[in-house]
């Protein structure tokens, strides 16, 4: 218990850490280039122009409806997805720090947590741009992405602490969550719009992704209110965090070994 | 307040082998138990004793010279008073600010100016943005790098690379500061500047650990000498005490 709190201690003092090395690790990354981490945002809006035009051939008129959907569950998606697949090598990579320096694990992950944050920050600019495009109409419930976009903060966390304590113990895992991710990808609301599927809606009710894109994405498009969707979300990341907990709190002395 | 005290403290490695690695193995063997079949489990779960029954206890001005055959568990025991170990058995008590100084150049950027890794290796080393920039010009002083600081590291020769890491590895200080082997590198007049540095500085500090096999240089830097063998405390007292019995060894 008091290893616990030691980490859950040194976690709090070390945030400007692990955010500051997290900076440095997206400066490093775009050195040297023309417009640094805005690239991000310029390769986000191209394919926000590819899909428009290609899409458009197909829909038509419902682009409107369509294109800020995709545009907004892509940012979301690619943010919890990078976060969940680099988590499986993140304590990999780190093992020279986690061999030399005393740092809590949990600094390591949240160090690549927060530069995917920094990531989904510069890829969101896009999304007022396709606002100027389709302007839908927005109203005050949108202040209700701030705790969406904690809740999903909080659950990738949880979910890349679990994957990479697993992975660095059982180093075949890596290809499996690469394999999940694709799949939830797919049953995902993402490419295609939640209300068009025309059977397999208990698919929907299970999988998690669906509640978190939810709490980010209708308040933004001003879609209804819909309590389920929150309470979904919130049971999701509890879920997380304590099987992540259970699983650190146990094993975070043996990392050192395994890594 | 400033120390450490290791009670009775062991630490035990446990050695996976290759195929308990893998979760498909391990999905197999569990399946198979439950048919009862018997399968050869013909790599155990091996376990290494890397230390067994430490106990010390460093005050305000102790510096540890931790000395003993390769092998013998000077690294591991500098990492576990470090905290990156856990003691399998017994307690670590630690008090004060800790400075680990194994892998000195670790985290380093070629991309990024000299200035930058600066800032990097503070960052790693737990330091907080202020304290660093405090330290930024002393280091850059020290390590008579000037205008180079601002270029990429990756523009750097071996010495310029050699002169800026050990700037910062001996220009930073806490209470407790432990040093493993690195020290020995270099000429022998970069070793001269390294290890005079070295001395002023941690006279400032309150407790050294230093694992070396540079008598010379324990002789100067530390008061206190471990010897460990296999594991486990051979001697432990003062240095000259230690060094002495290990030389009446040798000679039997």
């Amino acid at each position: 218990m008091a290893k616990i709190l030691y980490d859950a201690s040194t976690f709090v003092k070390l945030s400007p850490t692990w955010r500051a090395l997290a900076r440095a690790d997206i400066n490093s990354k775009y050195r040297r280039t023309m417009l640094g981490p805005w690239w991000l945002t310029v390769t986000q809006g191209c394919m926000a122009v590819m899909m428009a035009l290609i899409s458009g051939r197909f829909l038509g008129a419902e682009m409107a409806a369509y294109l800020p959907h995709f545009m907004i569950s892509i940012t979301i998606w690619n943010f919890i997805s990078s976060s969940i697949t680099e988590s499986s090598q993140t304590l990999i990579y780190a093992g020279g720090m986690i061999k030399a320096t005393n740092m809590p694990i949990s600094a390591h992950i949240m160090r690549m947590i927060q530069r995917n944050f920094i990531i989904l920050a510069h890829n969101f600019a896009v999304v007022p741009l396709v606002w100027l495009v389709y302007r839908w109409q927005l109203g005050t419930g949108a202040l209700l992405i701030i705790p969406g976009l904690i809740l999903v903060y909080i659950f990738s966390s949880a979910a890349a602490t679990l994957v990479s304590v697993i992975c660095v113990r059982y180093r075949d895992v890596p290809p499996l969550i690469q394999a999940l991710m694709q799949l939830l990808f797919f049953i995902s609301p993402i490419i295609w719009m939640p209300g068009s599927t025309r059977g397999g809606h208990l698919i929907l009710e299970l999988n998690p992704i669906n509640y978190l894109l939810s709490v980010i994405r209708d308040p933004l498009l001003n879609r209804e209110f819909d309590g389920w969707m929150w309470v979904g979300a919130v049971v999701v990341t509890f879920a997380a965090v304590v099987l992540a907990a259970l699983v650190y709190s146990r094993f975070r002395g043996r990392v050192v070994y395994w890594v | 307040m400033v120390k450490i005290v290791l009670e009775n403290v062991g630490v035990e490695f446990p050695v996976t082998p290759i195929s308990s690695r893998s979760i498909r193995n391990v999905v197999l063997k569990t399946a198979s138990k439950i048919g009862g079949k018997i399968i050869k489990d013909d790599e155990e779960h091996k376990k290494v004793r890397a230390l067994s029954g430490i106990s010390l206890t460093l005050n305000k001005g102790d510096r540890l010279a931790l000395v003993g055959p390769n092998g013998a568990g000077k690294t591991t025991l500098i990492r576990t008073i470090a905290g990156i170990y856990e003691p399998t058995n017994g307690r670590r008590y630690v008090a004060g600010s800790l400075i680990p100084m194994f892998d000195i150049g670790l985290g380093l950027d070629e991309e990024a100016t000299g200035y930058e890794n600066i800032f990097r290796r503070g960052l790693i080393l737990g330091l907080k943005a202020s304290e660093i920039t405090k330290k930024a010009e002393e280091i850059a002083e020290y390590s008579e790098l000037g205008d180079y600081l601002n270029m990429p590291m990756r523009t750097y020769s071996e010495g310029m690379r050699l002169r800026l890491v050990f700037a910062i590895a001996t220009a930073l200080d806490g209470d407790i500061i432990l040093m493993d082997e690195w020290i020995a590198v270099g000429d022998a007049d970069f070793r001269r500047k390294t290890h005079s540095r070295l001395e002023e500085k941690t006279f400032s500090s309150g407790i050294v650990v230093l694992a070396s096999h540079d008598t010379a240089l324990l002789r100067k830097m530390c008061n206190l000498g471990l010897h460990l063998e296999n594991g486990s405390v051979k001697n432990f007292g003062p240095l000259e005490e230690v060094l002495e019995s290990i030389e009446a060894e040798r000679l039997e």
